[in-house]
């Protein structure tokens, strides 16, 4: 029987098929890192964002604290510069100020850095600002203790000079506000030394000069008793000396000058009194016990003698007392005559004397009222513009007319008609406490100098006067004869001027 | 203003780290599931392999005795003595054959259990880390928004 080789299977049964290699990237690992390196960028930027916002904010900040600090300390100098010696509160204010503006710079600080800067910065600008604050305050405090010696020492200095007795009064005080000084720790103990040695001195020339005013002599004794030779030293000495011998004649220079001072106000009175005579007289009302009774001299110009004399002669008929214009012209013209010249008048109370000699009384006030009026600055302006309008009115008047050479024989009338009218407008303008010098200038509608055209008469006129109506000159044939009145013979042994002036006087 | 909006784009951005974090440590266990889930597959596939190939290697055995028998019948030896004991020896020897073919079918599902177990664990652990990792995000970011709101000044 054949071998029948029976079937044995080659093929194994499937085994484990699964791989096993599920991985997180198959369910969004990948995506969840992406995600999460994204949001890692995203801080990362927004980092940069605010190093970029720090940096800026930081920046800012430097800039305006150190702008802040540069204005508070130039503001602290001025203070220290200005305040006044011990003023507290202007110190209490500044640093309030300086809290304000800090704290301001403050605020803008908002990063990180910046407030980190703001707050180390801002403590060290504080405390070198109090630091130089406190500095300043020490300096004044310093500087006001010294004022305060100094005005110590100007007291007892005027006490010392205003009672010279009372010097060793004045020496203790210095000594004890030197040792208050001291002892408040104001004052070091050396300078305090070098502040008494000077202070002593002070309070000694004080006393000297104060005696040296009140009795030269005395001071010059005690300066040389050698009682102060130790505080006032050799120079001292010397300087004192000279100041004694100073005073000395400055008393007799004060003397002369209260004299002329005296004399000065007696004169003026005595103005005052005339003037006030001359008024009264104008109105009738001054009587001779008035004259008697007042402060004037009992002679010479402008005394009583003289107003008893023009109380006189205003008794004289009233033609006598009328003004003759030559006078007034030639008087006002003397008025006017420049400085030095011989014949200026000077003196007002010459004018007394031509009263009742060419001069009225209102014109002799008139004139006594220019040459008083020309002792101001304003009265010298016044005065020269008078003088001036005065020229012209005398040109257009009293002088030869340039064409016709004729001169007006009544000019010199004309022209004190002309400054009658001015003395009155003027007086009027003076009642009314108005400026004259408005009607001397001649751009004002009120210049009086056009009223001198009425008082220029026409050739006419000035020819008619010049040719005497009813002439008693003898006439021949229409012509006249000229007798001309035989001169009074010389007498026997007359001098030359005794006849010139008997036959002027009409003898 | 724009402090604060540069402190909120920061945040914005440590919630998407933190986001990241967290989904990564979801995706790692799903991945994990799926490679247990295999290894469990896996592992029944092995027991049956080797149980087919118990199964097998006995028909074999049983052929091949049984050819024996018939040999030495052929032979006129008797069935007594040293060729039984052969057979005996034969038979004693295939079925150690057979159950070693068992264990080892059993040895290798186990070992793909076992392989399932840790990806099961580490997919676990994996989500925690994810949460873990998340929250360190958030408070790592937390302390960079606060610097970057700092440093802008969106604090104060």
């Amino acid at each position: 029987m054949p071998e029948i080789k029976q079937y044995t299977t080659q093929v194994r049964a499937p085994g484990p098929t699964r791989q096993m290699g599920h991985s997180a990237a198959e369910h969004g690992g990948l995506e969840a890192q992406a995600v999460g390196q994204f949001g890692g960028a995203v801080v990362k930027a927004a980092d940069a964002v605010a190093t970029r916002l720090d940096q800026e904010n930081t920046s800012d900040v430097t800039a305006k604290l150190t702008k802040t600090n540069a204005d508070l300390a130039i503001e602290l100098q001025e203070l220290i510069r200005t305040a006044e010696p011990g003023d507290k509160k202007a110190f209490e204010d500044y640093n309030k100020r300086v809290e304000d503006s800090l704290s301001k710079v403050g605020e803008d600080a908002t990063t990180g850095s910046a407030r980190q800067f703001y707050t180390e910065a801002s403590a060290k600008i504080k405390a070198q600002l109090y630091k130089t604050s406190m500095d300043g305050q020490s300096e004044l405090a310093g500087v006001k203790a010294v004022n305060d010696y100094t005005s110590t020492l100007n007291s007892l200095s005027s006490v010392a000079y205003a009672d010279p007795s009372s010097v060793q009064l004045q020496r203790e005080l210095h000594k004890a506000s030197i040792e208050n000084l001291v002892k408040t720790g104001q004052l070091p103990r050396e300078k305090a030394l070098e502040l008494e040695k000077h202070g002593e001195s002070a309070i000694v020339k004080s006393t000297l000069r104060g005696w040296a005013g009140l009795n030269p002599g005395y001071a010059k004794a005690k300066l040389k008793s050698g009682e102060f030779d130790s505080v006032l030293g050799a120079e001292g000495k010397i300087q004192i000396e000279s100041e004694i011998d100073q005073a000395e004649r400055a008393k007799e220079i004060e003397l002369e000058r209260r004299e002329r001072d005296n004399e000065r106000i007696r004169k003026e009175q005595t103005k005052v009194t005339q003037n006030k005579f001359l008024v009264a007289m104008q109105e009738n009302t001054l009587t001779e016990k008035d004259v008697l009774n007042s402060d004037l001299d009992a002679f010479g110009s402008g005394s009583k003698e003289q107003f008893l004399q023009m109380l006189k002669t205003k008794n004289s008929p009233a033609e006598k007392l009328k003004t003759d214009s030559g006078t007034m012209i030639s008087l006002y013209n003397r008025i006017h005559l420049p400085e030095g010249d011989p014949q200026k008048l000077v003196d007002e109370n010459e004018l007394n004397t031509y009263f009742g000699r060419g001069l009225s009384l209102t014109d002799l006030n008139h004139l006594r009222d220019e040459m008083q009026g020309k002792n101001t600055a304003a009265g010298q302006v016044e005065s020269d513009m008078k003088r001036q309008l005065m020229e012209v009115a005398r040109g257009r008047l009293s002088k030869s007319n340039p064409l016709t050479g004729f001169k007006d024989p009544i000019g010199d009338e004309q022209m004190l008609k002309f400054m009658s009218y001015f003395y009155n407008e003027t007086q009027k303008r003076k009642a009314k406490g108005q400026d004259i010098t408005e009607l001397l200038t001649p751009d004002n509608p009120e210049y009086i100098g056009k009223m001198i055209d009425q008082y220029v008469r026409t050739p006419q006129e000035i020819m008619r006067s010049m040719v005497p109506k009813k002439s008693k000159i003898p006439m021949e044939n229409g012509i006249p004869v000229y007798n001309a009145p035989k001169p009074a013979p010389r007498k026997e042994g007359e001098s030359a001027a005794d006849y010139l002036k008997r036959i002027k006087g009409g003898g | 203003m724009a402090a604060m909006t540069t402190a909120i784009i920061a945040g914005a951005g440590v919630a998407m780290q933190a986001y990241s974090s967290v989904q990564a440590g979801k995706a790692a266990k799903k991945a994990a599931k799926l490679n247990a889930q295999d290894a469990m597959i896996n592992a029944e596939q092995a027991q049956q392999q080797a149980l087919e190939d118990e199964r097998q290697f006995r028909l074999s055995f049983k052929r091949d005795q049984a050819r024996n028998v018939t040999s030495i019948a052929a032979s006129g030896i008797k069935m007594e003595g040293s060729p039984l004991e052969v057979l005996q020896d034969n038979a004693a020897m295939a079925e150690g054959d057979a159950l070693r073919i068992r264990q080892g079918g059993q040895m290798a599902a186990d070992a793909y259990r076992r392989q399932a177990k840790i990806f099961k664990a580490g997919g676990q652990a994996s989500e925690r880390a994810g949460y873990i990792s998340g929250a360190s995000d958030l408070l790592k970011g937390g302390v960079d928004v606060y610097n970057v709101g700092q440093k802008s000044g969106a604090w104060s």
